[in-house]
């Protein structure tokens, strides 16, 4: 990549029903599709996504932060990336055992509900959710978050 | 004659409820910023989501989903009603309760009557949220579902997901051909009044009006003439802005309903003080007279009877 493409930025906004997560401009976001991921850099071509849980990675200033989004979509425009989406979290942000509590209670739910039905693939997006919360703080989160998240995975694995 | 003590015995009872009415104006005033707040909050979601909906369908005419179509109906057959209204749970709050049952029973008549002109049926159920209204809309016989219970208050985003659920499943299965959602919208303090939005199938034209002015012919991210991609796929990422858009529409409406509910009990509590206080007044200008007349016919006999006495002598 050339100096100047690198120099390039772009406006990101994040909105979700309970605030603003973030307004700036950034070098590249890293979204999880429902194909996967997609890397975004300034100048890309219109594009609508569909996003579902997962990590999303926002760099800026040659440093990178991590966030959980969950359902939702993001708008690539010529002058903002615009991504709406049901809850945004910053690692630091998540309450472990609350992740791991909905996390169990979804699958609970998930594995009582007969296979194919509508109700099941709720469950089973709220495991994904949760799933995803606990991902971030495994890979990103305080120490004291990722002590919590071990001695709760302890708790589940010998049951 | 009023004797003192019975007005006494009022003013005491009158102070005792102006105590109370003061207290709840207070609670639901504290309750009111914060809905305020949560309002404030999810506005900017909402109308970014609405603009891009609108934004997308412009660019993408090829764009045929369901939850955009309008069911198209023949003689003799049924439309399939599904109205959400959002009451309040607790009473004492002027005629807000009332406002929003009066709307519903108006709304179904009408649409009955419509229905009936084009040889039409109409089948409705109603999803209600909070006591008060469902109570009222059960005894005035219309067909509620029973097991449809949300808190109202404080509202989530996550209660709103479950009922945005239940709408999508219903609509998706069949069961619903419209549904509309009721709710009462608060311009400023003092007027307020009930909505109904048709929530399924989308109301394109009247996605706009929620935007804020100036802003119909959006164009928030994207330039004129763009050609879009979409991820994976066209109708993929619509069923997405759907999920969301239902999501957000159902929860601003929770939000926006409960406010209403915290204002309107906030002024029925503000008046029912101011004549609490009147009542007041009056009582005490009552009790004054009465002493002061007690007073007088005491002296009277006194005097009266001092004479006696001294006529005697």
């Amino acid at each position: 990549m050339s100096e100047d493409k690198k120099a390039k930025t772009m406006m990101l906004e994040i909105v979700t029903p309970y605030r603003h997560f973030y307004e700036g401009p950034v070098e590249s976001v890293v979204l999880s599709s429902l194909n996967g991921s997609v890397g975004i850099l300034p100048g890309h071509a219109p594009m609508v996504i569909a996003l579902i849980p997962g990590i999303t990675k926002i760099t800026m200033d040659g440093q990178t932060r991590h966030a959980v989004l969950t359902d939702g979509f993001a708008e690539i425009g010529q002058h903002l990336l615009l991504i709406l989406c049901d809850s945004a979290n910053w690692p630091e942000e998540i309450d472990v055992r609350r992740a791991s509590d909905a996390y169990l209670r979804a699958k609970e739910r998930a594995d009582a509900l007969p296979r194919q039905s509508e109700e099941k693939k709720y469950s089973e997006n709220s495991m994904k959710r949760a799933l995803e919360r606990m991902n971030i703080v495994r890979l990103h989160g305080t120490a004291h978050q990722k002590s919590t998240l071990r001695k709760l995975d302890g708790d589940t694995t010998s049951e | 004659m009023d004797r003192p003590v019975d007005i006494k015995k009022r003013l005491r009872s009158v102070n005792d409820i102006r105590q109370l009415t003061r207290a709840m104006e207070l609670v639901s005033a504290a309750k009111m910023r914060r809905s305020k707040l949560q309002h404030d909050l999810v506005y900017p979601f909402f109308s970014l989501c609405a603009e891009s909906m609108l934004e997308i369908q412009r660019y993408s005419a090829e764009i045929d989903n369901a939850f955009f179509r309008l069911r198209e109906k023949k003689e003799g057959q049924t439309w399939r009603i599904g109205y959400f209204i959002l009451t309040g749970d607790q009473g004492l709050a002027g005629a807000y309760n009332n406002n929003v049952v009066r709307t519903t029973e108006e709304h179904i008549r009408e649409k009955i009557l419509d229905n009936e002109a084009k040889g039409l049926q109409t089948d409705y159920t109603l999803y209600v949220f909070g006591n008060i209204g469902r109570d009222k809309l059960i005894s005035d016989g219309y067909r509620v579902d029973p097991d449809f219970s949300f808190p109202i208050t404080e509202p989530t985003y996550y209660e709103a997901r479950e009922v945005a659920n239940i709408i999508r499943r219903k609509y998706s299965a069949g069961e619903f051909d419209l549904v509309y959602l009721i709710y009462t919208k608060t311009d400023s303090a003092i007027s307020m009044k009930p909505i109904i939005s048709r929530v399924v199938p989308v109301n394109t034209k009247g996605l706009s009006a929620f935007l804020p002015e100036g802003l119909t012919d959006a164009g928030i991210a994207l330039e004129k003439g763009a050609v879009i991609e979409y991820e994976p796929d066209a109708n993929a990422v619509f069923s997405f802005l759907i999920d969301t858009y239902l999501n957000a529409v159902i929860y601003g409406a929770l939000v926006e309903a409960y406010s209403s509910e915290q204002t309107a009990r906030m002024t029925a509590m503000d008046h029912a003080t101011q004549n609490a206080d009147e009542m007041l007044k009056q009582l005490r200008l009552r009790g004054n007279r009465a002493r002061q007349s007690l007073i007088t016919t005491e002296l009277t006999e006194i005097i009266n009877g001092a004479r006696s006495v001294q006529s005697i002598d």
